[in-house]
């Protein structure tokens, strides 16, 4: 083959060239710390790239609706327990003002106790959180769920249920609704127990102790299933944290650059460039005119 | 045979090594001239003693395949290093990934009807997914407006891109000409520098006449020819979506042209199928997200009450006028989020509408996962258009040096040839003298 003087030059400046261009991408790698930094550098792994984020974006926001499910049935739990506290008390009064020993004015005296009891457990039946109604269905923003008007009480709300979305695939009911609350029959034993001692009636009163068993029973019932959901979410929150700490693993391994074998082939390129620069000024300078006279 | 007979020999020696010489300055003195083709000088008929010094004697040294094969692959070249500009463009313009990026602007708005059914009596979480959805509209409009302008450019690029084939034609067909009623090498040289840009432009057949004279094809239309030239121009149209179509036809003739390759070609086809396919799809993300959104929207009931109404314009037909309706951009609190007149707690609504994100909507894919491939299949074409940019550059680079090493100067046979000329030529001075010494001689008989 012929060696032309162009040809040396342009074959010299290709491979100079090609050089510097992958120290070029090579160094941007190193200096983005991604490998896949843009679509073009790995189409594939730039989708799974993006779907790794997005999916770590939707947990992000699945774990906020956890927290944000965890606050409500916290008080709603906490509510339930105060409340099944005073039904307590409740049964204590009845049984106490069972006994013969009381007088009918005792009884009077005791029935107003109980008419403030009553008043409690409405006023715990219609605590809110976060200003919204927690026992009230979805009816979250009327005045008050229960109105006690020293003869009945009326529920306001409805049994609408409250849904929070946990995962892709996966919703779970947080509320405890005033209708669940009603059907206890908490109110109505409270009710009759404060009529039977205002009437002075025995056989009554101890006839509201086994109806203010049956309610405190439905109500633990209610608590019970709170403290499941609960767990529920304790393990939902695990779940999704874990899955995005290997989400975030997955997209680190996708898309970013694995330094020590970065910089490794980066010296080795570089090596490459300055053996091409200094054989190129060896060979621009070899020349027929220093061996003429 | 007479001794002056020897003289005339050694005179035309003279002459001719000199030209040998001259030959060999030209070559040295364009060593490194981009398309000078080595000259060559003929001594052969000097053997017999009737050599006559004329340019005959002086030729390029040529290979016709190796120009045609360059032309070729330059075109190839043209088109992917084009494509590869505008694709990488077209990548910039979507910016992904990034937080300003549709994708994760997308996952947001999503994501804040998912904040709004934690809270679907909070005018604040409210608010938020209004502003979400702004941004989503901005930024479909932002990308809208970006790949038009993309377009726009490359119809100017389109434009001059043409003048300059226009240009390269009209001066190939004056040089055509001059070869035509005198040929000449350094014209031939200079002819086929311009043939060479020429095809980096756009796809021709380059036939040499014996004449010297070449002709020039493109899509089958004679633009250059021995004493014909002709211009190209474009045809734009812009279609109802606001996009542009450009076609290349002939001045004379008004005779469509299609270009496959070459620079204009990458441009072409990016001009008139990339940007709009990119347009169409992003336009059906548009459409179908917002059309889904609103007829969930539409059964659900706000804080006030009211159902019916639209959370996105009605009337969106692409990412351009994609934007939220009137009434949910003026109050907010119109948003609905329940399933029920007067009920604010329930999130029915607003949970349906953060589940369409998960909805096959086109095609059997998520709005987000086609928008995901979109990005994906930008990002294929980049990577493609490099791959044949890099290698069709490796091809032409190739036969260059091919051509270079036949038709470049190389200094060392130059130079030695120079050594060769020059003691011919001093050989022939001295046959001068010594005829002179031998007519002396004769001259003194007398």
């Amino acid at each position: 083959m012929r060696i032309t003087q162009s040809m040396i030059t342009k074959s010299l400046l290709s491979s100079i060239n090609q050089n510097r261009e992958s120290m070029h991408s090579i160094q941007g790698s190193i200096t983005t710390g991604k490998e896949v930094d843009r679509s073009s550098d790995d189409p594939i792994k730039f989708f799974r790239a993006n779907r790794f984020r997005q999916s770590i974006k939707q947990n992000e926001q699945y774990l906020e609706n956890v927290q944000n499910a965890k606050g409500w049935l916290q008080t709603t739990s906490s509510n339930l327990d105060s409340m099944l506290s005073q039904v307590m008390t409740l049964r204590e009064r009845a049984v106490q003002s069972a006994n013969d020993t009381l007088s009918a004015e005792n009884r009077l005296q005791m029935a107003s106790e109980i008419n403030h009891i009553l008043e409690d457990l409405v006023n715990m039946a219609n605590e809110s959180f976060l200003n919204k109604n927690l026992f009230s269905g979805t009816k979250t923003k009327v005045d008050n769920p229960f109105v006690y008007d020293g003869n009945s009480i009326e529920y306001q709300g409805n049994t609408g249920k409250i849904n929070r979305r946990i995962s892709e695939n996966l919703t779970i009911n947080i509320n405890v609704t005033g209708q669940d609350i009603l059907d206890t029959n908490i109110f109505n034993a409270a009710l009759d127990l404060r009529i039977a001692l205002e009437n002075d009636d025995t056989n009554e009163i101890a006839n509201t102790i086994d109806s203010i068993d049956t309610a405190s029973e439905k109500m633990i019932s209610l608590n019970t299933s709170i403290g499941s959901i609960q767990q529920q979410l304790e393990l939902a929150e695990d779940r999704l944290e874990t899955a995005n700490l290997n989400l975030t693993t997955f997209l680190s391994e996708t898309e970013d650059v694995d330094l020590a074998s970065a910089i490794t082939q980066y010296n080795s390129e570089e090596m490459a460039y300055q053996a091409a620069l200094q054989s190129t000024a060896n060979i621009l300078r070899l020349n027929i005119m220093d061996f003429l006279r | 045979m007479s001794i002056s007979n020897i003289f005339e020999t050694s005179k035309r020696s003279l002459l001719n090594h000199q030209s040998a010489i001259n030959t060999t300055a030209k070559n040295i003195a364009n060593v490194y001239t981009d398309g000078y083709t080595r000259r060559t000088f003929d001594l052969s008929n000097l053997s017999l003693g009737f050599g006559n010094m004329s340019e005959d004697s002086i030729s390029r040294v040529k290979n016709q395949f190796l120009d045609n094969q360059i032309w070729y692959e330059n075109q190839a070249l043209g088109k992917e290093s084009m494509s590869e500009m505008l694709m990488k463009q077209v990548e910039t313009v979507f910016g992904e990934p990034d937080d300003s990026g549709l994708a994760s602007i997308m996952t947001e708005f999503w994501n804040s009807w998912s904040g709004l059914a934690n809270n679907p009596e909070s005018d604040s979480a409210r608010s938020l997914v209004r502003d979400k959805g702004i941004l989503l509209s901005n930024t479909f409009n932002r990308l809208d407006k970006n790949l038009k302008n993309l377009q726009r450019q490359t119809g100017i690029e389109i434009q001059q891109k043409v003048n300059e084939i226009n240009q390269l034609v009209t001066q190939l067909g004056t040089i055509n000409k001059h070869i035509d009623s005198h040929r000449s090498d350094d014209l031939m040289d200079q002819r086929d520098v311009l043939l060479s840009e020429l095809s980096s432009k756009i796809d021709i057949q380059v036939t040499e006449n014996p004449s010297g004279t070449v002709e020039v094809l493109a899509g089958g239309h004679i633009l250059i020819s021995e004493n014909y030239t002709n211009q190209l121009k474009i045809n734009m149209t812009q279609n109802n979506n606001g996009l542009f179509h450009s076609d290349i036809k002939t001045t004379q003739g008004d005779k469509s042209i299609v270009v496959k390759s070459g620079e204009l070609g990458g441009l072409l086809e990016f001009h008139n199928i990339h940007v709009s396919s990119y347009m169409n799809s992003m336009n059906e993300s548009a459409v179908s997200l917002a059309n889904e959104v609103n007829k969930v929207h539409a059964q659900g009931f706000n804080l006030t009450g009211l159902s019916g109404l639209n959370f996105f314009k009605n009337t969106i037909s692409g990412a351009g006028d994609f934007s939220l309706s009137a009434e949910i951009l003026s109050d907010s609190s119109l948003i609905a989020t329940s399933s029920e007149s007067d009920v604010n707690g329930d999130n029915t609504t607003a949970q349906a509408i953060a589940e369409l994100q998960y909805d096959e909507l086109i095609n059997g894919r998520s709005v987000l996962d086609n928008y995901n491939s979109l990005i994906a299949d930008v990002g294929n074409r980049v990577q493609e258009a490099t791959f044949i940019r890099q290698n069709q550059g490796k091809i032409v680079q190739q036969l260059q040096i091919q051509k270079a090493s036949i038709t470049g100067v190389s200094l060392d046979e130059e130079m030695t040839q120079l050594i060769q000329f020059e003691q011919a030529y001093g050989a022939a001075a001295r046959m001068i003298s010594t005829v002179d010494e031998l007519m002396q001689t004769i001259l003194s008989i007398g």
